[in-house]
C-alpha cells in the first residue's frame, strides 16, 4: 500500500530491546496513505475474525442451498411421468381458472406437468431468480451485514480498543473513514458474489431439470437494469450497515450498533402502515422513510426487468432521500467521534 | 538521567482542569516533566491521575487550561505529538480474537509503521523484550492479566517513542514481573527516554523515579525532585540509653533550639520501628557533633545517631492522609509522627 517515501529508523548504539536494534520501517504520512493503511489494518482485522467468514458462509449456504433445493425439486418433478400430475378439478376448486370439468386426459396431465415445471423455472432462471434474491438476500440477509458493521464499529467501544487506536497518531476521522471504507469494501463483493452465485446455481439446476431458459433475454438494456438492481441491492445493505455504524458510535457499543438498525427494520413497515391509514399530510410521511425508498429503488429496476410492480416512488426521489439519510448517519457519527471524550 | 536535552520540557500543563458537571476531576494542574525524567505520578484512587493521562493523550478535552507536549500545544498539534508517545492507559485493551503478534501488527499500522512483514523483526524484538516471544502467536484472550500487561508495554514501546506514559504498568504482575518492569524502566531512562509513570506501588516509584507529583482530589499538592522532597528538613534520629534520658534530652534540645541552637527547627520524641524510644531532631546532619556535645555536657550519652530519611510512602500517606496496608505497618512503628511534629501518631 505504501511502497514509496517510507523511512527506516535505526539507532545502532542503543540498548537492545529498549531503543530498537531492529529497524522500524515507517510508511508514508500523508492523509491518504494513513487512511489506506488504516483500511488495510481494519481489513486485516475482518479477515482474521471468524465472524466475518461465518456470516459470509451463512449467506452462501442459505442462498446457494435454497436454489439447490429448488433445483432438486425441479429435477425430481421433471423426472416424474405425466400421469403423476393431476390438474385441479372444478368440483373441488371452482375458483381455480385452470380447473377441469372433466376427467383429466393425458394431454391435460402433460399440460399440468409443464405448468408446475414452468413455475419452478421462473425461480431458477434469470431474471426471475433475482426476485427470490431480492426477497431473501437483500431484504432478510441484511441482518448479517448489520451484525458485521455493528461489531466492527461498536466493538471498538465495547472492547475499549478505541483508546488504543485514538492514541497512535491518525485523526479520529481517519479511523471512522477507514471503517466506512471497509464496510463498502466488504459489502460490495460479498453481496455481488452471493447474488451471482445464486444466479449461477439456479441456472445450472434449471438446465439439469430441463427447464433452462438460456441468456436470450439478456439484452443491453436488461443488463443495465440488472447492474442497477445489483447496485441498489448493495446500497440497501450498505445503508443499513452505515446505520449500524451510526448507532454503534452513538451508543458506543456493538449491541446498540446491531439492535438499532434491527429495530428500525422491524418498525418501519409498522409505522408506514399506521401513517398511510391516516388522512392528510401524515400519509405522505412514509415517502421519506429509508427502507421504503431503498426498496422502491430496487422495485423500479425489477419492474424494468419484468419482475413485479414498480416501486412507490421515482428513482430520483428515492436517491435523494437515501442520500440525506446516509449523510446524516455519517455526519452525526463523525461529529460524535471527534467531539466526545473517550472514557472507555 | 537527563542528557543533552536537559531542562527541555517534554510535558507542561498550565491550569489544567477537567470538570464533569459538578464533579471536578482535575483542578488547576501545573505539571512540568523534563526530558530524561522518570516522573512518578501519585495519588489515591480517584485523585484524577487517569483523567490527566487521558487529557495528555487527547482522549479527553480539558475544561480549562493548556497542555504542551514536546513544546507543542496538544489541542492543535495532537497528531504530530501522538506518534512520539507510547502509552498504557488503565487496563490493557487489545483485540481478543487476534494473537499477540497480530495485535502488535494492528498497533504498528495505526502508529504509521508499514504493513506487511517489513517490521516483523521489530515486533519479534519487542515480544522478546516483554518476555512474550514464546506466546506471541497465541490468541490474546488466552493471556493471563500479567501477559496482557506485558503486551501493552510492548505495544507502548513498539515505535521507540520519546515519551512513555505508563498508567499502573505493574497491575496484575507477579513480584518477578514487577521487578522486570522496574528494571526495564531503569533501562529506558538510561536510554534517554522520558517516562511518566502512574503507580500505586510507591516503593517502586521511589526506586525508579527522579521526580514526582502528588495529586489529591484533582489538585496537585506536591511536585519536585524525589530526593529533595524526602530529605527536605533533614532529620536526625537520636537514641539514648533509657526512656528517662530520652525525656531529659528532649527538654534540653527544645530549650537549646530557642536559644543559641536555632538551626534545630523541631524536636520530638517517638519510637522507632522496634518500639524503642527515640528523639527526632530536625536539623542539618552536619550539626550532629554539636548535638552530641550539648547532651554530653548535660551528662547524657548518645547511644546512636543517624540521619532518618522518610520513605516516599510515608511522605505520600502524610500528604494525602490516606491509609494503606504498608502505610499502616509504618504507622505502627511510630515513624510517621516524626516528620511532621510531636503530635500523636496518625490513626
Amino acid at each position: 500500500m505504501d511502497t514509496a517515501n517510507t523511512s527506516v529508523q535505526t539507532s545502532p548504539g542503543a540498548l537492545p530491546g529498549v531503543s530498537h536494534v531492529a529497524p522500524i520501517v515507517r510508511g508514508r504520512s500523508d492523509y491518504l496513505s494513513v487512511l489506506l493503511r488504516l483500511i488495510g489494518m481494519d481489513l486485516y482485522k475482518v479477515r482474521r475474525r471468524r465472524l466475518s467468514l461465518v456470516l459470509l458462509l451463512i449467506a452462501v449456504l442459505l442462498i446457494g442451498g435454497g436454489f439447490f433445493a429448488t433445483g432438486i425439486v425441479a429435477i425430481h418433478d421433471a423426472g416424474l411421468p405425466a400421469t403423476s400430475y393431476t390438474p385441479d378439478s372444478c368440483a373441488q376448486f371452482p375458483y381455480n381458472p385452470g380447473c377441469l370439468n372433466h376427467p383429466p386426459t393425458l394431454a391435460d396431465r402433460q399440460h399440468e406437468k409443464q405448468r408446475v415445471l414452468d413455475g419452478l423455472a421462473i425461480y431458477l432462471n434469470m431474471p426471475g431468480v433475482w426476485n427470490a434474491e431480492e426477497r431473501f438476500l437483500i431484504e432478510q440477509f441484511v441482518v448479517l451485514g448489520i451484525i458485521l458493521a455493528g461489531i466492527l464499529v461498536g466493538g471498538e467501544y465495547s472492547l475499549g480498543t478505541v483508546r488504543l487506536m485514538f492514541t497512535r497518531g491518525p485523526t479520529r476521522l481517519q479511523f471512522l473513514f477507514a471503517k466506512i471504507a471497509v464496510l463498502a469494501i466488504y459489502v460490495v463483493p460479498a453481496v455481488l458474489f452471493v447474488m451471482l452465485l445464486g444466479s449461477l446455481i439456479g441456472g445450472v439446476m434449471a438446465h439439469l431439470a430441463g427447464v433452462g431458459a438460456g441468456l436470450g433475454f439478456l439484452t443491453a438494456p436488461v443488463f443495465g437494469h440488472f447492474v442497477l438492481f445489483a447496485l441498489f441491492g448493495v446500497l440497501f445493505w450498505y445503508s443499513f450497515m452505515l446505520m449500524a455504524l451510526f448507532f454503534g458510535t452513538l451508543g458506543r457499543s456493538s449491541v446498540v450498533g446491531i439492535v438499532g438498525p434491527l429495530v428500525w427494520l422491524l418498525l418501519e413497515p409498522v409505522i408506514t402502515g399506521l401513517f398511510t391509514s391516516m388522512p392528510g399530510f401524515a400519509q405522505h410521511i412514509p415517502d421519506y422513510f429509508l427502507a421504503n425508498n431503498l426498496l422502491s429503488l430496487i422495485y423500479n429496476q425489477m419492474h424494468a426487468l419484468s419482475i413485479g410492480d414498480a416501486g412507490a416512488y421515482s428513482t430520483g426521489h428515492s436517491l435523494i432521500v437515501v442520500a440525506v439519510y446516509l449523510l446524516a448517519f455519517v455526519g452525526v457519527a463523525c461529529w460524535l467521534t471527534v467531539r466526545r471524550d473517550v472514557t472507555h | 538521567m537527563a542528557t543533552e536535552h536537559a531542562h527541555e520540557q517534554v510535558i507542561s500543563t498550565v491550569g489544567l482542569t477537567k470538570a464533569y458537571e459538578s464533579l471536578v476531576a482535575v483542578s488547576d494542574l501545573n505539571l512540568e516533566v523534563l526530558r530524561g525524567d522518570v516522573f512518578g505520578f501519585l495519588g489515591p484512587n480517584g485523585a484524577g491521575k487517569t483523567t490527566t493521562i487521558r487529557m495528555l493523550l487527547g482522549l479527553i478535552r480539558p475544561t480549562a487550561g493548556n497542555i504542551s507536549l514536546f513544546g507543542l500545544d496538544n489541542a492543535t498539534h495532537l497528531h504530530e505529538i501522538l506518534p512520539r508517545i507510547g502509552a498504557i492507559v488503565e487496563t490493557p485493551v487489545f483485540y481478543p480474537y487476534l494473537s499477540g503478534v497480530d495485535n502488535l501488527r494492528i498497533v504498528a499500522a495505526a502508529s504509521g509503521m508499514k504493513l506487511g512483514r517489513a517490521n516483523q523483526a521489530r515486533m519479534d524484538e519487542v515480544l522478546d523484550l516483554v518476555d512474550l516471544g514464546a506466546r506471541g502467536g497465541d490468541t490474546y484472550r488466552t493471556y493471563s492479566l500479567g501477559m496482557k500487561q506485558r503486551l501493552a508495554l510492548g505495544a507502548a514501546l513498539l515505535t521507540d517513542p520519546e515519551l512513555i506514559l505508563l498508567d499502573e504498568p505493574t497491575n496484575g504482575l507477579d513480584p518477578a514481573g514487577v521487578r522486570e518492569i522496574r528494571q526495564l524502566i531503569g533501562r529506558l531512562a538510561e536510554a534517554g527516554k522520558t517516562v511518566f509513570l502512574s503507580s500505586h506501588i510507591l516503593s517502586e516509584i521511589q526506586q525508579v523515579c527522579n521526580r514526582v507529583a502528588i495529586l489529591q482530589k484533582g489538585k496537585l499538592i506536591k511536585q519536585g525532585d524525589v530526593q529533595e522532597l524526602l530529605s527536605g528538613g533533614q532529620q536526625l534520629l537520636v537514641r539514648l540509653g533509657t526512656p528517662e534520658e530520652t525525656e531529659q534530652a528532649l527538654v534540653i534540645l527544645q530549650q537549646a533550639s530557642k536559644r543559641d541552637m536555632n538551626w534545630i527547627t523541631r524536636v520530638s520524641s517517638g519510637s522507632d520501628s522496634h518500639g524503642q524510644p527515640v528523639l527526632f531532631v530536625d536539623a542539618p546532619t552536619t550539626r550532629s557533633q554539636e548535638i552530641t556535645a550539648l547532651l554530653a555536657r548535660n551528662g547524657l550519652i548518645v547511644a546512636e545517631m543517624y540521619q532518618h530519611q522518610t520513605s516516599l510512602e510515608e511522605f505520600f500517606l502524610e500528604l494525602t492522609g490516606t491509609d494503606a496496608g504498608e502505610g499502616a505497618r509504618a504507622r505502627k512503628g511510630g515513624l510517621l509522627r516524626t516528620r511532621f511534629g510531636s503530635g500523636s501518631p496518625a490513626k
